[in-house]
């Protein structure tokens, strides 16, 4: 049974996401400030750590939680949900080695969808090779379904798992222009067009910091975005 | 019109009142001169009553004893003047040049001698002059006589031929007699002339009585001369020739007196060199000096009264401009300010004439007041009004009785020197003062002026036409009034500044803030949702959760705008075709809107301009979202680009209700909403607008909402700057 800290000030909040966490199956611990969390954390680390910014007194203490947590273990997924949700808190979480950054809207389910996913792809991380069905290879982008993962010309990137679902949904049906909405609801989030802007943004960066000609998310204006194949196939 | 008056020019009218200064010096310097001119009246006095004293009792100096109250009568009673130059005797009166013009003439008498009833037809005149030198008085005769009758040399009688009769009061009173008969031109001493006429065969030469007959074209000169002290104060002469060219007797007489009998003898007036030396004493006092008898005849004068300014002391800035000749104070006085003072300051003029017209005697109201026994003093002009002559005169008293007066005269120009020295020495150091004072008021105005206008410009740009803060206000660091204002100003706009900031962001603290207990609600319901419930539980669990997704999205919505301006802030420009995006847009908002009509008015052209592409767009999808919502179904939505010159204009026209008057720059505000009811079905926060005009904003585009001219619906203008225009 995989286990979830929840660290969040708010009791209320914290134990509604605590049942329905439980109810999909989770061990849950809940922890309402920096001090607990990090000492239950030096005993036994959880398998995933959902993380309020805003703890108690401490205006970043989520932060300088996940800061500790990152030194504690490398892999350990960290989803960061907040009410914060403005570019510079965002930059700041993911930065941090958070592998989300999520607002208190967001739905359970869209939550439970993205925990899970985060779990499926931190197990198969290290496993077996892909298999040929899961792999999507859109000239030198690969996409690997299974393990969640996205390279470019061979090259792993580091991405969310909101970015690997907007870049999937964007890639899996190339030279088709996909709406901000359309993106919305395959990323399994609800929220305004200028976050989905701001996605792409990092999405267009973390490319580019790889390849300096990347230039395969076309903005098309009124509409949305498309994924034009413009490279040879690394395969 | 209202006259735009500023701070300078009020002060500078209100310092005009300062020039008034130099106006009551002025007014002070003339109280004051009155004050010195009375008190010249009282010394001039002095001087004339010194004068007087010292010829007080002393009836020597004077005729006491001619009291005839006829007075006296040109010609009648006779004046020695004064001769500088030593004489001499040749009949020419070359040597009298000085005194020519005081002659007295004597025309021709018809009283003859004896009663002929012939008329006589030899008119004989003569001009008779008199000098004293050196102790002699001298005479000249010039007698018009084309007809002389001279003496034979062997004729015995005297009066027989012409001959010139003196008759003159010895200093003892006696009356003497001479005549004067020659047989030729030339040296001649007078005879006493006898008892009787009919003696003058008996001649007793007088010595001292010597001089020259000298014939002239029209008749003849007689020069003469005799010591002083043979004559006492009467004096007359009596002219003797024939009346009728065809005969010899000697019937024409001319004479100046009667010199029959001592009492109606002519009275001779000779200065007195006494009373002179006295005067040339007092001629220190720098007065022209005139003592004059009771028949205001001149007895001794003195003085210059082109010298006579006064007691005053000279000009002390002869000495001090010697000293520094080439200074730049002196050469500004020189080059400007006395070519001003000379305009409104009367100068002396020493170039003013004033001569008696007779200066035997003075008989003006001064002299009359003053032998009638009082003192008197007066202003007058002189003869040519350049200069003011200031006159006291002062009566002599012998025994009770007034026997003279004596008369100074002084001009005023000692004393107007004086007045302009110290006007001129006022203006220049008030002139001083006050431009002084002006440059630096000017000056200090000038800074407040600069300050104020600073402090005013500064405010202004503080809000932009949005009634939005700007920048920042630096406060003066000045320790006075208006630095005061200016820090309270800054004071001021940093409250409002917080304020405005609070006002921005309190939608998006507010979605913050709400959005803890919103996720409470909503993973309540969630979790509720999970749990086992009937059909009616469910219905409700169901509307709850569509309740709060609205809450959501207006919370969303609400942080939008912070959200924008963050993202804004690090904004990724770069070259765009304005033309093509508006292009893809359309394309785009046919497909979102497709009950609606898009339609474009664009030229194939290439507009580039600096911008954030996902900006733009979410610019045109806020202003498009707006125009669809109000516009009816049926009715197109049209997009018009032009260029102006470095200026690309995007116009958005749609159809319906037109927007309330003065009302288009508050849409820009951040949550003003004005809809008509049927619009206000969603959940509308007014930020759209607002996020637009933040974008325009940070792209330094300029954004206008109005009625459309027809006013059948709204225009949004956007003036973007471009880079580049291709056709």
């Amino acid at each position: 049974m995989k286990r979830i800290a929840i660290i969040e000030d708010d009791l209320a909040i914290r134990e509604n996401y605590r049942d329905v966490m439980i109810r999909h199956g989770y061990q849950v611990d809940g922890y309402q400030d920096r001090e607990q969390a990090i000492q239950a954390f030096t005993i036994q680390l959880p398998d995933l750590a959902i993380i309020d910014v805003g703890l108690g007194h401490e205006y970043d203490g989520g932060f300088l939680l996940c800061q500790q947590l990152r030194q504690l273990s490398a892999t350990i997924p960290i989803i960061f949900l907040t009410a914060r949700d403005n570019d510079f808190d965002t930059i700041s979480g993911l930065r941090l080695g958070a592998d989300d950054y999520l607002s208190k809207e967001i739905g359970l389910e869209h939550l439970m969808v993205r925990i899970s996913a985060l779990f499926r792809r931190a197990n198969l991380h290290e496993s077996i090779p892909a298999t040929e069905d899961s792999v999507v290879v859109r000239g030198a982008l690969v996409i690997d379904n299974d393990k969640m993962q996205v390279s470019w010309n061979s090259t792993l990137l580091d991405v969310t798992i909101t970015e690997f679902w907007i870049i999937h949904a964007l890639a899996n049906k190339p030279s088709m222009v996909r709406s901000r909405q359309q993106l919305m609801s395959e990323a399994n989030m609800l929220v305004d067009d200028n976050t989905i802007t701001s996605h792409i943004k990092r999405i267009r960066k973390k490319f580019i910091q790889i390849d300096a000609n990347f230039d395969e998310i076309k903005a098309i204006y009124g509409m949305g975005y498309r994924w034009d194949v413009t490279t040879e196939s690394v395969r | 019109m209202a006259i735009k008056v500023g701070l300078r020019a009020k002060l500078f009218i209100l310092s005009s009142l300062f020039l008034l200064l130099p106006w009551f010096a002025y007014q002070f310097v003339i109280e004051m001169e009155s004050f010195l001119k009375s008190g010249q009246q009282q010394t001039l006095l002095g001087t004339t009553s010194g004068i007087a004293a010292a010829l007080h009792e002393r009836s020597s100096l004077f005729n006491t004893d001619i009291n005839n109250n006829e007075g006296i009568k040109q010609g009648h009673d006779l004046y020695v003047y004064n001769l500088e130059q030593p004489m001499i005797l040749d009949g020419e009166k070359n040597d009298w040049q000085s005194i020519i013009n005081f002659k007295n003439h004597y025309p021709t008498q018809s009283t003859a001698l004896t009663d002929s009833t012939t008329k006589g037809n030899n008119p004989v005149q003569f001009e008779q002059t008199l000098g004293k030198h050196n102790g002699y008085l001298y005479a000249l005769f010039e007698v018009e006589n084309p007809y002389p009758l001279i003496r034979n040399a062997d004729s015995p009688q005297l009066n027989k031929a012409d001959h010139l009769i003196i008759a003159m009061s010895s200093p003892q009173g006696e009356l003497k007699r001479y005549i004067v008969s020659v047989t030729s031109d030339g040296w001649f001493n007078a005879y006493r002339y006898p008892e009787n006429s009919l003696y003058t065969t008996q001649r007793h030469r007088e010595k001292s009585i010597q001089g020259i007959w000298k014939t002239t074209s029209t008749g003849y000169n007689i020069e003469l001369r005799f010591p002083l002290n043979l004559l006492g104060n009467k004096l007359g002469f009596q002219l003797n020739t024939r009346s009728n060219i065809n005969s010899n007797n000697i019937d024409q007489q001319i004479m100046t007196s009667n010199l029959l009998d001592v009492k109606r003898l002519g009275s001779v007036l000779i200065p007195s060199p006494e009373i002179k030396n006295l005067l040339q004493a007092m001629s220190h006092t720098s007065s022209r000096l005139w003592v004059v008898d009771k028949f205001q005849r001149v007895i001794a004068n003195t003085g210059d009264i082109h010298q006579a300014k006064g007691i005053w002391p000279d000009s002390l800035n002869d000495i001090e401009q010697s000293k520094q000749e080439d200074s730049l104070w002196l050469t500004i006085q020189k080059q400007f300010l006395s070519p001003i003072y000379e305009l409104f300051l009367d100068k002396p003029d020493p170039s003013f004439t004033d001569i008696k017209e007779n200066p035997t005697r003075l008989n003006d109201a001064l002299i009359t007041q003053a032998l009638s026994g009082y003192s008197a003093t007066q202003w007058r002009s002189s003869q040519d009004d350049k200069a003011s002559i200031l006159s006291a005169a002062q009566p002599i008293f012998v025994n009770g009785q007034v026997v003279g007066a004596v008369l100074a005269e002084e001009t005023n120009h000692g004393l107007l020197s004086l007045r302009n020295e110290t006007l001129e020495k006022l203006f220049n150091v008030l002139f001083t003062v006050l431009i002084v004072v002006g440059i630096l008021l000017f000056g200090f105005m000038s800074t407040v002026v600069k300050r104020i206008r600073h402090l005013r410009d500064q405010s202004e740009a503080m809000l932009d036409q949005n009634g939005r803060l700007t920048g920042h206000f630096l406060a003066s660091k000045q320790q006075d009034e208006i630095g005061d204002l200016s820090r309270s100003m800054e004071d001021m706009i940093k409250r409002l500044g917080q304020y405005h900031q609070y006002v921005e962001q309190l939608s998006a603290r507010l979605s913050h803030e709400l959005r803890t207990p919103v996720a409470i609600v909503r993973s309540s319901l969630e979790n509720l949702a999970a749990l086992p419930s009937d059909s009616q539980q469910q219905k409700y669990v169901i509307r709850s959760q569509q309740g709060i997704q609205r809450l959501n999205k207006i919370l969303t919505n609400m942080s939008e705008a912070s959200r924008i301006e963050q993202s804004l802030s690090h904004l990724d420009k770069q070259n765009i075709d304005l033309n093509e995006l508006i292009k893809g847009c359309i394309q785009g908002y046919q497909m979102i809107y497709p009950n609606n009509v898009f339609t474009e008015d664009a030229s194939s052209t290439s507009i580039l301009i600096e911008a954030d592409p996902d900006f733009i767009v979410q610019l045109l999808d806020k202003l498009v979202h707006n125009a669809v919502e109000f516009s009816p179904q049926e009715q197109a939505i049209s997009f018009s680009i032009q260029v102006q010159q470095q200026h690309a204009i995007l116009n958005i026209e749609n159809k319906g209700p037109l927007l309330v008057e003065g009302t288009q720059q508050d849409l820009f505000q951040s949550m003003v909403s004005i809809r008509p009811e049927a619009h206000q079905h969603n959940a509308h926060l007014g930020l759209g607008l607002y996020i637009a005009k933040m974008i325009c904003d940070y792209h330094d585009a300029d954004l206008r909402i109005a009625n459309n001219p027809d006013l059948t619906g709204v225009t949004v203008t956007i003036t973007f700057p471009i880079i580049q225009h291709k056709p």
